[in-house]
């Protein structure tokens, strides 16, 4: 009998020890295998995730145009606050809603969330991979259900070019198995589970120490409607944080603006100040003038600025927000290890990248 | 529902699971209603077919029995009952084969009076086919025949006959069985065995690796290429032609694997419908060892009786008088024929599988008839018939064969198939090595692909080598090392998740994203 | 019974096999397939009996006398 009993327990405990294996060869395949973008938008959902509950101050977010404008750890040295920038490529704005209720899931108690407008525009990006850089980071919950179902029907009604069977988005591994055959390299292997070094700021060589002689635009005050499906969720959206209890501000950060672009940035402006929201627009004379950017050495490109710039961008970005945001949060000065050693990290990496490629190095 | 959905393998670990939960002596009822509502999700409507077929048989058996209770004599019962009989087969096949050949006939009758310029044609109508129907009709009508013939008992519970010919592993691929073999399982309740379910599921993730990582991935190439033949050069053709045979064989023994490891995994034993087909050394026994219970079908209850029907008889005495040697094979010839004849038509409804049924019976009749010849020059040349080099020829040899039957029955039109046999007839092999990567890559996979399949054919042949030599492969698994068992399987598993070719196709140069 | 049945064997099989005496008439192959077939199909005629595919085993048909054992009991059977 006892020899029966020990037989059955072995053979209990070796079916789970396989299943337990199983389980985690499946789960680093899927890690393994999941989407090449140069891991940017990966890293930053990792970061975020990794901040301890009840810890940032508050959170940016948009697409380049947030981060490659706002460095949160210069204003972390400046003034102690503690910005996210949850920043991925051509950020759809019907995902914004969920990356905020993502955020409030451990930040309940932040004080500001900036969003960036710049997509609001007239065309742009609407591709799979700008819906799957945010859903296919986001932890499985019900939120990143109702995101995909949300962004689906707003690529479907505006006629999307994407796959539009669900499956794929609540598992991307359906769709990204088959990588083996195309972009899949050993190195891949090696399932890169790292955070985002600047706490969402993208720093690489290829632009940021760059600068480019950018004419800076005419601006003008004249507005144009919306695409249809992009007011609608703007207007989702403002309707939602109307119900939070931090403060939104809504930022233009600063571009060569087309004028087409211009009149539906200003049309969104518009709205969105009728929702009775603040806009730092800088994409505006006095502003560009406030913060003194410099249109032949502040740029990498048209649309985004090089290092030099966004540092200006942030420490004018931040002095206001120090003036008009009440910061509960970090006047603690607690969880500051991981802010400390991003701001060591990135001052480092700053010096070195500039020193490689013989340049001067900013102050 | 698909084998290879997910939703599948919900159902089918959720069956499981339930049918060791389930009371021993209820175990049927939970395959009945699991069976059901397998087949419910193809439709209401089809659902009908299936329950009419299993009504007409039952009735009819019991009806047949009763005959024979109570008739005066044995020949007066047998006489009726042959009636009976041939009432039920005419009604169920009637209704397979309206189904499945109606607009095919239609189509070509068509043809043939719009010759004569006459004003009428015949409609073509969507008809349904209810899933599994060519299997379960003939499971059906061999039971009749096997009551009929006095060799089982007619069943008494309609519902456990229903489970019978509903068993939802096999209603899409098949296999077909036999009442004695297949009833007795189902209705006995099997004690949970961990071994069995070991072995079941094995097997399962062994099907889909057939069905998976070669046939599907396979299929993309044979679909260029059988699409766009004229397009392709002999080498190529002849690639894409072995490329379906392989994806065939893989995808029906993959299919037939997942269903004798679900029934496994319950306790449930199904013999297997494949045995090497392709090793086979003639076509006569290829056929022997190909979908082995359809081949086995024909043969009790078409093939026999026909070989002693009285006119083959008579024909045989004639034969033996007036011709010697063929002679005594003039009995065979018909039989033969017809038998493949149906075995062509079975597989479906178009020129392509006439003439694959007539391409095989035409081939086994000849050889039949130069058997004598060939063993004297085998004599004379003397081939040892045992040697391995001859063994392989004949392997080799028979594989050709059926690449090329089956060619007539994958191609678009039979003369598509023969135009692509006939461009197989030129091989350029300088061209062919001296450019042999735009070349593969033409026929529809990139490198990656070609090097995955490859390998993967190579494992799924020599597990086939290790099973000819009657090594039970996943008890020879169980006996290695833990370590080494684990590694197989999960490996297996792994070859599945990442090489099988479910889910979308992913292109990185169309998934463009752009860095800020 | 036993006379008829070793003609239609000579007469199909050939008279080169002392068939009353051998008692392994299947194992040792005496007897090719198309002539089995020849051979039952007369046997059917003969006696007025259906031999089903069931029937072709070597208990049935190893010897002279099994054979003879076989038909009796079909016959019986069936008529």
């Amino acid at each position: 009998m006892k020899e029966n009993k020990k037989k059955i327990i072995i053979s209990v405990v070796e079916v789970f020890l396989f299943l337990a294996l199983a389980a985690g060869l499946v789960a680093y395949l899927v890690d393994v295998f999941a989407m090449e973008d140069y891991n940017h938008a990966e890293q930053v959902f990792n970061g975020f995730y990794d901040q301890p509950e009840d810890s940032l101050d508050g959170i940016y977010i948009g697409s380049s145009a947030s981060y490659r404008y706002w460095i949160p750890t210069e204003a972390y040295d400046k003034y102690g606050m503690k910005i996210y920038c949850i920043g991925t490529a051509a950020q759809p704005i019907v995902l914004q809603k969920y990356i905020i209720k993502e955020a409030l899931k451990t930040q309940p108690d932040m004080d500001v969330i900036l969003l960036d407008i710049r997509r609001t525009r007239i065309g742009g990006s609407l591709g799979e991979a700008d819906m799957r850089r945010v859903t296919d980071n986001m932890e499985f919950s019900d939120n990143r259900t109702e995101a995909i179902n949300a962004a689906l029907t707003y690529y479907r009604k505006s006629d999307g070019q994407i796959s539009y069977n669900k499956n794929y988005y609540y598992f991307p591994f359906l769709l990204y198995h088959s990588r083996w055959a195309d972009d899949f390299t050993l190195e891949d292997l090696n399932p890169a589970d790292k955070d985002a070094p600047f706490m969402g700021y993208m720093f690489d060589d290829r632009g940021t120490v760059s600068k480019k002689n950018i004419v800076q635009p005419t601006y003008t005050t004249e507005t144009t409607a919306l695409e249809p499906q992009k007011k609608k969720a703007l207007i989702d959206l403002l309707k939602y944080c109307g119900t939070l209890k931090q403060k939104v501000i809504f930022v233009s950060s600063p571009y060569r603006i087309p004028k087409a672009e211009q009149e539906a940035i200003n049309e969104s402006i518009k709205i969105i100040k009728s929702y009775g929201f603040d806009v730092l627009n800088y994409n505006t004379d006095s502003m560009t003038k406030a913060m003194n950017l410099d249109w032949s050495t502040d740029f990498m490109n048209g649309r985004h600025l090089n290092y030099v710039g966004a540092s200006k961008y942030t420490a004018s970005l931040a002095s206001y927000l120090e003036k008009h945001v009440d910061f509960t949060i970090s006047k603690n000065k607690t969880s500051t290890e991981l802010w400390k050693a991003a701001s060591k990290n990135l001052k480092k990496t700053v010096r070195a990248t500039y020193k490689r490629l013989g340049k001067e190095i900013p102050s | 529902m698909s084998f290879i959905s997910a939703t599948f393998i919900v159902f089918f670990m959720a069956v499981i699971l339930l049918y060791y939960l389930t009371p021993l002596k209820y175990r049927w009822v939970l395959l009945l209603i699991a069976s059901y509502g397998f087949y419910l999700s193809s439709g209401v409507k089809v659902m009908l077919f299936l329950l009419f077929t299993t009504a007409v048989v039952y009735g009819g058996a019991r009806w047949m029995e009763s005959v024979r209770d109570h008739a005066k004599s044995k020949k007066a019962a047998k006489k009726t009952n042959k009636r009976i009989l041939l009432l039920e087969a005419l009604v169920n096949f009637g209704i397979l084969f309206v189904l499945k050949y109606y607009n095919f006939i239609a189509d070509n009758l068509n043809g043939l009076i719009g010759m004569f310029k006459y004003d009428f044609s015949m409609p073509l109508v969507n008809l349904i086919l209810p899933l599994g129907i060519s299997f379960y009709t003939f499971q059906a009508v061999g039971y009749s025949i096997d009551v009929y013939r006095g060799k089982i008992k007619a069943e008494t519970n309609f519902l456990q006959f229903a489970l019978f010919l509903s068993f939802f592993p096999q209603m899409t691929q098949g296999p077909i069985f036999r009442y004695g073999d297949l009833a007795p399982q189902l209705k006995e309740g099997h004690k949970f065995s961990l071994t069995n379910l070991k072995f079941g599921l094995e097997l399962v993730l062994w099907g889909y690796f057939k069905k998976l990582v070669i046939a599907d991935a396979a299929s993309t190439a044979v679909t260029n290429v059988f699409g766009r033949y004229d397009t392709f050069d002999g080498m190529q053709v002849l690639i894409g032609m072995v490329l379906y045979a392989i994806q065939i064989y893989a995808d029906f023994s993959g299919g037939i694997d997942m269903t004798r490891g679900i029934a496994q995994a319950m306790g449930i034993n199904l013999v297997d419908n494949f045995r090497q087909p392709y090793f086979g050394n003639s076509v006569a026994e290829y056929w022997r060892r190909w979908h082995m219970s359809m081949t086995n079908w024909m043969r009790d209850y078409v093939f026999f009786p026909l070989t002693f029907a009285h006119f083959s008889t008579k024909i045989g005495k004639w034969g033996r008088h007036h011709l010697k040697t063929i002679g005594k094979q003039l009995p065979a010839y018909i039989p033969t024929f017809v038998t493949f004849m149906l075995i062509g038509i079975w597989h479906g409804a178009g020129w392509g599988f006439i003439a694959f049924g007539l391409y095989n019976s035409l081939i086994i009749i000849f050889s039949m008839a130069l058997t004598p010849a060939f063993d004297k020059c085998k004599s004379v040349l003397h081939i040892p018939e045992e040697a391995f080099w001859w063994r392989c020829f004949q392997i080799i040899r028979t594989f050709a064969i059926m690449v090329y039957g089956k060619t007539l029955t994958r191609a678009a039109s039979v003369h598509d198939a023969l135009a692509m046999m006939k461009a197989t007839l030129h091989l350029d092999f300088g061209m062919f090595f001296a450019n042999m990567k735009s070349e593969l890559i033409a026929v529809g996979l990139h490198g990656r692909q070609w090097v995955v399949l490859t390998a993967a054919i190579l494992i799924f042949f020599t597990v086939s080598v290790f099973r000819e030599k009657g090594v039970h492969i996943r008890e020879a698994v169980s006996r290695k090392p833990l370590p080494v068992r684990w590694v197989l399987i999960l490996g297996l598993l792994t070859a599945v998740l990442v090489f099988g070719v479910y889910g979308e196709g992913y292109s990185s140069s169309s998934f463009i994203y752009r860095n800020y | 019974m036993e006379e008829k049945i070793l003609a239609i064997i000579k007469e199909n099989a050939g008279d080169h096999v002392d068939w009353m005496n051998e008692d392994k008439i299947v194992d040792k192959e005496l007897i090719d397939s198309l002539d089995m077939v020849a051979i039952i199909g007369e046997l059917s005629d003969e006696f007025d009996i259906e031999i089903s595919a069931d029937e072709m085993t070597p208990e049935n048909f190893n010897s002279i006398s099994a054979i003879v054992a076989m038909v009796s009991r079909l016959n019986e059977e069936q008529n």
